[in-house]
């Protein structure tokens, strides 16, 4: 096996140890197909530097979700949607909290060789 | 060497006054506007600005449980409007005053987030765009508006039986030099998207400063001939009513 291979199976398992840090993460796909996919999640407090010499105060949020687990989901691969005319990619997760969240997918950074997807996730309304 | 000023400095200046004038009327204007759009039978939460003056932290924003629209933040825009800097001008100051022109920074926050629309959406980073023009089309519309050519202040009044000055004008114009959109950097990745731009307000007045008191003149008569007194090249006289 591949060290490749070897790393994109370590990160599944990763995901999916329930003693672990992975969560459940609903993807909906621009054609309302759903799936559950283990990942990781994350949701930190970050400044925006508007150029004003005053920060605002943001936070930004993002998962990251084995590829392989989402090619098995058959929906698609997400993807930052910049049509307005279309729906986008979501995502819905609850956070440590209890917190149930809506996001859609605004970019995304694939890694092919370690089998990860990285999400950007900006707050959506529905 | 004794102190030569006459008074206690315990009157703020002029900088000081328009500065808080400008966010008196854009704070009282944009609540009429608001006023006026229920009147109209209209949204007034569209007119509505958020008004600061010199904040620095200006702002946090996150968002919780979006998806039933229950928000633990105002995301009305507002601006901030901060004193920039001052620039006097030596030929048209005297020993008792200056002109000046001094720059306050409007700068105008707005936020977004992306909503469902029918079968499409509206990208955060576009409403916040939209969001800021309609702040900075409201603040414009009323910085500039004939009544605030002064910001306010009224013309200079005489005294109609000495002739005497009872007030002089001390705000002479206001414009905006210039109105720039802010670049947030690409990889802020922020759940809520914001947009900013900065008005670049200014405004000429004459700014006072510390005089010793003074004699009253009853008039004031100058002339300046030739060498041999036969040419006058001027000659002025300067009546004033004691």
């Amino acid at each position: 096996m591949s060290l490749f291979l070897e790393a994109a199976e370590a990160f599944e398992e990763i995901c999916q140890d329930p003693n672990g840090f992975g969560v459940d993460i609903e993807l909906t796909s621009p054609a309302g197909q759903v799936a559950t996919v283990r990942g990781l999640f994350n949701r930190v407090g970050s400044d925006l530097d508007p150029e004003t010499g005053r920060l605002v105060q943001g936070q930004r949020s993002s998962v990251a979700l084995p590829l392989r687990v989402i090619d098995a989901a058959g929906i698609g691969t997400p993807f930052g949607e910049a049509e307005t005319a279309k729906l986008p990619w979501r995502v819905r997760v609850t956070d440590v909290r209890g917190r149930v969240h809506s996001y859609k997918v605004v970019a995304t950074m694939p890694d092919d060789s370690a089998g990860c997807l990285v999400c950007i996730l900006e707050a959506y309304e529905v | 060497m004794p102190a030569l000023l006459p008074s206690l400095i315990d009157t703020p200046d002029v900088v000081e006054t328009v500065r808080e004038r400008i966010v008196e009327i854009l704070t009282v204007e944009i609540a009429a506007q608001k006023a006026k759009a229920i009147e109209a039978g209209k949204d007034p939460r569209l007119w509505d600005v958020h008004v600061f003056m010199e904040r620095q932290n200006p702002w946090e924003l996150f968002l919780e449980a979006a998806q039933t629209k229950t928000r633990t933040i105002d995301y009305t825009p507002f601006v901030n409007v901060s004193f920039d800097q001052d620039a006097p001008e030596k030929s048209r100051s005297s020993t008792l005053s200056y002109q000046t022109t001094a720059t306050f920074n409007i700068d105008i926050y707005a936020a977004g987030v992306s909503e469902r629309v029918g079968n499409g959406h509206i990208p955060g980073d576009e409403a916040a765009a939209l969001a800021r023009d309609r702040a900075k089309r409201i603040v414009r519309n009323i910085l500039m508006a004939e009544p605030y050519r002064t910001l306010g202040d009224p013309p200079t009044q005489f005294d109609k039986a000495t002739g005497a000055p009872k007030y002089e004008r001390v705000i002479a114009d206001r414009w905006i030099r210039s109105t720039t959109a802010l670049a947030i950097p690409a990889d802020a990745r922020s759940l809520v998207k914001i947009a900013v731009c900065r008005m670049a307000f200014e405004v000429a007045f004459r700014e006072g400063v510390q005089i010793r008191p003074g004699v009253h003149l009853a008039g004031l008569h100058a002339s300046l001939r030739g060498p041999s007194g036969e040419f006058t090249y001027f000659q002025a006289d300067f009546s004033t009513t004691p």
